[in-house]
């Protein structure tokens, strides 16, 4: 172990810069480097203050608009009713998968259907 | 006060190529290792009082300087990182000395942080074992373990 010692010894090393010992010195009257800037606690009074007015007057709000009627809110209309396309097998159509033909349109709401199935189609 | 100022400037003076080897294998970037020397010059300055193991407490107060610099501002990872050899071509030197330079930054970049940390307190920091103990805040023995532990590995690399 000692032979390796001996020879790690030998090796050079990266040497100080020339004004670090200046820069060092330096420190002894030097101002404190401060990265980021001094933070200053909210007292918990402070809080705890603001905290409760806030909610005296969040609850003095509310208070005063629970009589209100809704109402509905300016500059948004009523959409267009939706229509509804329907697109059936044309009685008239010799292919049964044809579905192109024949449709029609249908506004939207309550709609009744009935189903017949045909014998032998 | 100024009696402890004047301990320290003396430490800094008789140690000055130590520390910064000592920082330098921690933060592996020359301008680094020298801002946490600063740093930590900066603190000692200000003790109130005397610590017991001055010497000691010099290299801890680098020590953690150079970790916190390596915290605040991590290496970029393209950086070429350096180490505590100088790596300028000195004529004198001749090809195999150069290149045993090289294996030997090689090997101990291999093995763990606190064999490395150790060996270089102690062969370049010419700290005994009982300071790096201090230094570390770590027991005698395992201190020696890691130092003979990271240099039997070393020499395993180095034979390879």
């Amino acid at each position: 172990m000692k032979d390796l010692e001996s020879k790690l010894k030998k090796l050079p090393l990266v040497a100080p810069s020339p004004d670090l010992d200046d820069r060092v010195s330096a420190q002894k009257t030097g101002r404190p480097v401060r990265r980021f800037p001094e933070r200053r606690g909210v007292p918990v009074w402070v809080t705890g203050a603001v905290a409760l007015i806030m909610a005296v007057v969040g609850f003095a709000v509310g208070a005063s608009r629970r009589g209100e009627q809704p109402h509905r809110r300016p500059g948004r209309e009523r959409r267009p009713p939706v229509r509804l396309h329907v697109i059936y097998n044309s009685p008239s159509s010799g292919n049964p998968f044809d579905f192109t033909r024949a449709s029609d349109m249908f506004p939207a709401g309550k709609m009744e259907t009935t189903t017949q199935t045909q014998k032998g189609a | 006060m100024h009696t402890l100022n004047g301990a320290l400037q003396e430490i800094y003076r008789d140690c000055r190529q130590q520390l910064l080897t000592c920082a330098l294998a921690i933060t592996r970037c020359h301008d680094r290792a020298e801002e946490a020397i600063q740093e930590a010059f900066y603190r000692l300055f200000r003790l109130n009082k005397k610590p017991r193991h001055l010497k000691a407490y010099v290299f801890r107060t680098v020590r953690n300087a150079a970790i916190d610099q390596v915290r605040r501002n991590p290496p970029p990872a393209d950086e070429v990182h350096e180490f505590i050899f100088d790596p300028g071509a000195n004529p004198r030197e001749t090809a195999a000395a150069n290149e045993f330079k090289r294996r030997v930054t090689e090997a101990m970049l291999t093995i763990s942080t606190d064999e490395r940390e150790t060996i270089v307190e102690h062969v370049y920091g010419g700290l005994t074992f009982r300071e790096i103990a201090q230094v570390r805040q770590a027991p005698l023995g395992t201190v020696t373990a890691w130092y003979h532990r990271g240099l039997k590995k070393l020499r395993a690399r180095l034979e390879e």
